[in-house]
């Protein structure tokens, strides 16, 4: 490896990730070139973790707190997988902060129960019951190790119930603020977090056990060789096109992004060469997005009040359905995964102002128009088709039966569109996180095609693949991160104590 | 705006000519006004290589310290949610300076 130059590097096309952008990007880049070594030359650690998202970060503090050595390995500048985009809810039952407010409704066999139906019964059972059972001490220890701050409690419908526990943001999203902890954390423990090394291969000995993993980073290919294990923390798929056509059906990869576009399916490339079984593949969480803005429109889509029309003015979904429903469904339906959310000033309409508001705020089009013509020409949708849709709308539910339309509405209380001034949102489908990866048993190790752990393999996050079917109850995704993440690092510190 | 180009011209005739080929389009703004030398952030004689961000922290502070003087600025560009953004990530110091959030978003802030 030492015969590789900077210049040769430079011009292969997987340098070009890391090594290109070094130069303008590298937070870390004086402070990290002291303690790299040269190229070619291995480290050991007790256990070598790719990604330093949530679960990385989790894994490396807890590793280092079980008294072992880990070291983070981050393909990028900084944190730049999907919890820094994340809202921060993190969904947990038998917490002190329920207790403090009174809650007491909820049980870790309801919490089961719950995650079980949301997965429609197709989450790993053994998983489940592993994240219910452990939920409440992540939550303590993001509090009490971390100084996570949450915000009170408030009390949603099925299946959250009083569960959502909200990260304090403190003015930036509550998952930019889980990171920027977990790096203070990690930081006070002097424990090294390489910034533009990526993991490009796993490294095993002759008995198929991972030893470490071989990364680029800006020196060059540089191996890390792990005593305890290493764990797959590199996120999910969402960003990778390929893998979403693969996986899931050129449709999929049509979606936004909502969130890293650096998420790109190493859990899958790193792992696939040791034969890891892949489960849950086509598998996703989805959420709408104004993709040229980033505002989430979810509130005024869950609302219960207008229609949805594509770009031909046509009704396209049951306005009934699910946030994720509408936003899985969209590329489906509609040929450029776009469609607008049309609402009349009917003032009961919870959400109307504050969307509005929240439009205008972060400069993202929507549409205000006095006639339905006029919203036509502002939206470019055929005047005429817009019209007809409407009016077939109002006479369905004057006739009380909406659910004939096509496709039908099945809202319980269902509203005329018929108060000026009318309203459009336009938004599109997005994906928010790939569910699928290396299947992982309750101590975070990979399992293969016939059923046996991959020894010194572990996996945990959106990396990993098992818990999630169809859909997750909000935050659970942080919370899995956090759970499976450290019990990787006791898993793997405890591994090489045995070595 | 002339005298400042005449500086450039002089400066530019005293080195070699692959820093010729540098983008020198908006030329330092503020710092030259304010007197910074080219000595003050490139280490090398003649400037040939980018700044390291610890540079410009050495003058201004660090993220922490800017977002205090942006505060009230909405939303402040030096505490948001992408994290430790290094200075020259969007502050470009001898052309048109950028904002990375407007890969995602579109905000009426204007990077000096
Ligand atoms: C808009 C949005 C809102 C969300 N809101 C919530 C919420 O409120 N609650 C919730 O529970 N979940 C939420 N999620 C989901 C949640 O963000 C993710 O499930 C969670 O961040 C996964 O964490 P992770 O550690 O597995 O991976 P990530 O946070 O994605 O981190 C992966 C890291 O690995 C790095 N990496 C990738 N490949 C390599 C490689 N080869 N070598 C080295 N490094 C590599 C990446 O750069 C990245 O830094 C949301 C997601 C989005 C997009
Ligand atoms: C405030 C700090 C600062 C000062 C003062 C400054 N520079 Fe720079 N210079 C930079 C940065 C940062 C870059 C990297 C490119 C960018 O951000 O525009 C750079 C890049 C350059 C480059 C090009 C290197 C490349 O990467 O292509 C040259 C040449 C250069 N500067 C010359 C000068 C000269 C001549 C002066 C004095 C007139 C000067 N600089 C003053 C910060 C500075
Ligand atoms: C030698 C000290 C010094 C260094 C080094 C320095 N600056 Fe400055 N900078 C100043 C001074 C002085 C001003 C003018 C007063 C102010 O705004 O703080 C200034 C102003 C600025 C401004 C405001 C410009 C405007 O038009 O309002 C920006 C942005 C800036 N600097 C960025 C940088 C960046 C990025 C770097 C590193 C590449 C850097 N500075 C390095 C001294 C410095
Ligand atoms: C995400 C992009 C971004 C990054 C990264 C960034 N800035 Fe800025 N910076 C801005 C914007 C936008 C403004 C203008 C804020 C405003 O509207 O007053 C600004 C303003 C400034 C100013 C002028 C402040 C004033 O009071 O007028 C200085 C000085 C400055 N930045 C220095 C820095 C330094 C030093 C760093 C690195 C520690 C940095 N910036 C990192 C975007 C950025
Ligand atoms: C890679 C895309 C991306 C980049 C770059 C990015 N953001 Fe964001 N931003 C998002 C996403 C995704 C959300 C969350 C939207 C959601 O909840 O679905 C968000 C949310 C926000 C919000 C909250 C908006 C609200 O709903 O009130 C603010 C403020 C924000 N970002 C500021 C910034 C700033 C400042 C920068 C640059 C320093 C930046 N963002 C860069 C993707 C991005």
């Amino acid at each position: 490896m030492g015969t590789l130059t900077r210049r040769s590097l430079l011009k292969s096309g997987l340098a070009a990730v890391g090594a290109g952008t070094v130069a303008m990007m590298g937070r870390p880049s004086s402070a990290e070139a002291a303690t790299t070594q040269k190229v070619g030359k291995a480290q050991t650690f007790d256990a070598v973790i790719v990604g330093a998202g949530c679960a990385g970060l989790a894994c490396a503090i807890e590793v280092h707190d079980q008294g072992g050595k880990p070291v983070v390995l981050e393909k990028m500048g900084r944190p730049s997988g999907n919890a820094i985009f994340a809202l921060g809810s993190v969904c947990v039952t038998g917490t002190r902060l329920q207790k403090e407010q009174g809650i007491d409704d909820d049980s870790v066999e309801q919490f089961y129960q719950d995650m079980m139906k949301v997965s429609l019964q197709r989450g790993d059972p053994e998983l489940t019951r592993f994240y219910a059972e452990n939920s409440a001490e992540a939550f303590h220890w993001l509090v009490d190790k971390i100084g996570v701050k949450f915000k009170k409690i408030i009390k949603a419908p099925y299946p959250r119930f009083g569960r959502i526990h909200r990260i304090d943001g403190e003015g930036i999203t509550g998952g930019g603020m889980l990171i920027r902890k977990l790096l203070a954390a990690a930081k006070a423990r002097g424990i090294p977090v390489l910034y533009h090394t990526k993991a490009v291969e796993l490294l095993t000995n002759l008995k198929m056990e991972v030893t470490g993993v071989r990364a680029l980073t800006p020196e060059g290919l540089k191996d890390f060789n792990a005593k305890g294990g290493v764990l797959i923390a590199s996120g999910g798929f969402s960003a990778n096109r390929e893998m979403l056509t693969m996986y899931m059906g050129g449709w999929a990869a049509n979606l936004a992004t909502r969130g890293s576009p650096y998420v790109t399916g190493e859990n899958i490339a790193l792992t696939k060469p040791l034969y890891a079984q892949l489960v849950h593949m086509d598998q996703f969480h989805g959420g709408p997005i104004v993709a040229a803005t980033h505002v989430n429109p979810a509130d005024i889509l869950n609302a219960g009040y207008g229609i949805i029309v594509s770009m031909q003015g046509q009704r396209v979904i049951d306005e009934a359905s699910t946030y994720v429903a509408k936003a899985k469904t969209l590329p489906r339906v509609t040929k450029e995964n776009r469609a607008f959310q049309i609402c009349d000033s009917n003032s009961k309409n919870p959400q109307l102002a504050g969307m509005i508001k929240k439009y205008t705020h972060l400069n993202s089009p929507f549409y205000q128009a006095e006639t339905l013509e006029e919203l036509a020409k502002l939206t470019d949708i055929p005047a005429e088709a817009l019209i007809k849709t409407v009016n077939e709308y109002n006479d369905a539910l004057k006739n009380n039966a909406p659910a004939q339309l096509n496709p039908p509405n099945t809202l319980k209380t269902p509203y005329a569109v018929e108060t000026a001034p009318y309203y459009a949102f336009p938004f599109e489908g997005g994906m928010t996180a790939t569910f699928g990866g290396p299947k992982i048993n309750v101590r975070a190790e990979v399992v293969n095609t016939e059923q046996q752990t991959i020894p010194g393999l572990y996996a945990a996050g959106n990396a990993a693949g098992g818990l999630f079917y169809n859909d997750y109850i909000g935050g659970c995704q942080l919370g899995g991160a956090t759970i499976f993440g450290r019990v990787a690092a006791k898993e793997m510190v405890a591994r090489s104590k045995k070595a | 705006m002339k005298s400042i180009y005449i500086v450039f011209v002089t400066l530019f005739a005293a080195l070699s000519m692959s820093v010729f080929a540098a983008p020198m389009t908006i030329p330092m703004g503020k710092h030259l006004e304010k007197g910074v030398t080219c000595a003050q952030c490139h280490k090398e004689n003649p400037p040939a290589k980018a700044v390291p961000f610890e540079k410009c922290e050495s003058c201004h502070g660090n993220n922490d310290a800017m977002a205090k003087r942006t505060e009230k600025v909405e939303p402040n560009p030096h505490f948001n949610h992408l994290g430790d953004v290094t200075c020259t990530e969007c502050h470009k110091n001898h052309s048109e300076s950028v904002l990375i959030c407007s890969n995602c978003h579109k905000f009426n802030l204007k990077t000096p």
